[in-house]
């Protein structure tokens, strides 16, 4: 039967080594930069809320649905 | 505040006025929290995803960050255990470690791993995996709090900054979670 403490030995042996990523650094660091960059040139539109996309796009289908009756009654 | 603070304190301060001002903190930073994300993801290209949105949310936050006696690597870690959880919200699939991934992991790191004769290393894999499987099954809350506490290391007290929770919840779930991993290995 396992105790805590063993459990807790088994964790720390377990643990996967260290990856030294600082080869790759350089590169990570000027895509983080580009993608800030991009992101500031779109601006506004990432700033929106996924919730106001969503009913705005509601908006939208219901105003075509609208339209289209209103075009079908006219005719 | 020791002089290595004060100096973190100096490159925030800078960063807020210029994003490249960010640097030194992502190169002190980087390979901690990249490492953390590896060791909850087992996923490489995941691991650096998640490590770019990490850092990318610390530099558009930056402004946000005051030092309250909370230090800056709490409040990454913070933030990389937020892109974590919410990367397994969004995917629910239930990670398996296998021997490729440790392969993966083992190639790149200098330790002593390699040294090892191959039944030694094959006995440490299946342990790895067989952990690694029994860690995943756990609830998140427990999971966040038995890597930080036992893969990276960190103190009760570390840990509490860094999830945002009292010091006694984290031994409360430091215990049922060594509890729970206890009944599935």
């Amino acid at each position: 039967m396992k105790k805590l403490n063993d459990i807790e030995r088994l964790l720390k042996e377990s643990k996967l080594p260290d990856w030294d990523l600082s080869q790759s650094r350089h590169e990570m660091w000027h895509q983080i930069l580009k993608k800030r960059r991009d992101r500031r040139r779109l601006g506004f539109l990432f700033r929106i809320r996924p919730w106001i996309w969503a009913l705005m796009s509601i908006i939208l289908i219901v105003l075509c649905f609208m339209f289209m009756l209103w075009v079908t009654q006219t005719n | 505040m020791t002089p290595e603070n004060q100096q973190e304190l100096k490159w925030i301060q800078e960063s807020k006025r210029d994003p490249e001002a960010f640097e030194p903190l992502f190169n002190k930073y980087q390979n901690a929290i990249f490492n953390y994300i590896l060791r909850r993801t087992c996923r490489e290209a995941l691991a650096k995803d998640l490590t770019a949105s990490t850092f990318m949310k610390a530099l558009n936050n930056i402004h946000q960050f005051q030092w309250r006696g909370i230090p800056f690597s709490a409040w990454l870690y913070r933030i990389a255990t937020n892109e974590i959880n919410q990367h397994f919200r969004k995917h629910r699939k239930t990670v398996h470690l296998t021997d490729a991934h440790i392969e993966t992991i083992q190639s790149d790191s200098k330790t002593d791993d390699a040294l090892m004769d191959s039944e030694a290393r094959t006995e440490r894999r299946n342990q790895s995996r067989k952990v690694y499987d029994a860690l995943t099954r756990l609830k998140k809350k427990y999971q966040d709090v038995l890597t930080l506490r036992y893969y990276e290391d960190l103190s009760i007290k570390e840990i509490a900054k860094i999830l945002g929770i009292p010091e006694n919840t984290v031994k409360t779930h430091t215990r049922r979670g060594l509890q729970q991993l206890k009944k599935l290995l």
